[in-house]
């Protein structure tokens, strides 16, 4: 499948996305991240969020790595980061939510 | 933090635990760990906000969807699966084993029946061999090679009870058509009829792998050869029908062996390697 074929997202998808778009994370790490981000509005549980990494696993948008600097907390923990298809779809995401904002400012600046 | 409090949390955490059970084996596999951390580094952090019930009902509420996407998704893996593409091969130990314990199901059920016969002929008047024979070989070679297939095709568990029931089909098989004439001299009556034979004890086998792999109908067809060479023994008048079931037996296994090599590993092998050329 081609990047844009999974197009739209879900804002669960976006938002785990945006989070692994800077630095690869461990599952809680992006659970903290998403909130911080979205300032308290979306708060993933940990069902929510594995099954969306799991897919997305699958689908090869991201991939999975070992701690390379374990301690106790993170021993169990892995760190998942962006594919270059994950980076694909997350830029051509941004580019359609960019549009449709430009899109509806317009709309709205012709109508004031 | 109180006893009846703490107790509450471990039972609510016990309660989580078995939640976590719930998802599929692989899932279970791949991430059970890790997301019983992350509860658990999302209650701790709760607790210190004061929040940890609201915690509770959301990762509750979060793991019930979650649970049921995967075990849904679990399913359908499980059905494209079912056709193995790129499963685990078998490898050498498993053809020679494959040949030998087929072999030795054979001559064992030769033994058996011999010392069950005389049991039998003193209730019931008349027992032939091979009414003795051709179950006890269905029911031991079908173990043997459930034992052996269950590594490669997962759940076959009927495997046992259609071999037995194949190897009933030569006196369905002989109820229903004795009276079949099939021309030219004795011999290639005797192998035409012997390959019939094979094709009808191997049905109810192939009726269980055509679910499981493609292509299942290879398993008829070298069951049908193998009978059919078997039949060639009327060229060598054997005055002894144990050679007769001894050279069954070999050819036999060594046919199904080329059919498990056939269907669990030189197919899937071809049909990966054609997709892969074609992407």
């Amino acid at each position: 499948m081609e990047a844009q074929d999974y197009l739209p997202l879900t804002e669960t998808s976006f938002f785990i996305l945006l989070s692994l778009a800077t630095t690869p994370k461990h599952g809680y790490g992006i659970i903290k991240d998403v909130e911080l981000m979205s300032t308290g509005r979306v708060v993933l549980a940990a069902g929510t969020l594995y099954t969306a990494l799991r897919r997305m696993l699958e689908d090869g948008w991201i991939e999975r790595l070992e701690d390379e600097n374990p301690n106790q907390e993170s021993r169990e923990r892995k760190l998942y980061m962006l594919s270059d298809l994950g980076r694909q779809i997350f830029q051509l995401e941004t580019k359609r939510l960019q549009s449709m904002v430009r899109l509806t400012r317009t709309r709205l600046n012709e109508r004031q | 933090m109180d006893n009846f409090e703490w107790h509450i949390r471990s039972l609510v955490l016990r309660f989580i635990e078995s939640l976590l059970k719930l998802y599929p084996p692989r899932f279970r596999h791949e991430f059970y760990s890790e997301i019983q951390k992350v509860i658990l580094c999302r209650l701790r952090d709760a607790e210190q906000t004061g929040q940890w019930p609201c915690a509770v009902v959301h990762e509750i509420a979060g793991l019930v969807p979650s649970i049921i996407q995967e075990r849904w998704h679990d399913l359908g893996f499980r059905k494209e699966t079912m056709m193995i593409i790129a499963n685990e091969k078998p490898g050498w130990f498993f053809y020679l084993g494959w040949v030998a314990l087929n072999a030795i199901a054979v001559i064992m059920a030769w033994y058996i029946t011999w010392a069950i016969m005389p049991l039998v002929t003193e209730r019931g008047e008349g027992t032939r061999l091979l009414d003795l024979l051709f179950p006890i070989i269905g029911l031991l070679t079908g173990i043997l090679q459930y034992i052996l297939l269950r590594r490669y095709l997962p759940h076959m568990g009927w495997w046992i009870a259609a071999t037995f029931l194949g190897w009933l089909m030569p006196f369905v098989w002989f109820f229903i058509f004795s009276r079949v004439v099939i021309p030219g001299s004795s011999t290639v009556r005797i192998v035409l009829g012997m390959s019939v034979l094979g094709t009808t004890v191997a049905l109810p086998q192939w009726w269980l792998l055509r679910k499981r792999v493609q292509h299942a109908w290879w398993w008829v067809l070298f069951f049908g050869l193998a009978w059919g060479m078997v039949g060639l023994y009327d060229l060598w008048n054997p005055p002894d029908l144990f050679p007769v079931l001894l050279g069954f037996a070999v050819v036999l296994a060594i046919a199904t062996s080329i059919a498990c090599w056939l269907l669990l590993d030189r197919l899937p092998n071809h049909e990966l390697s054609s997709r892969t050329s074609s992407q």
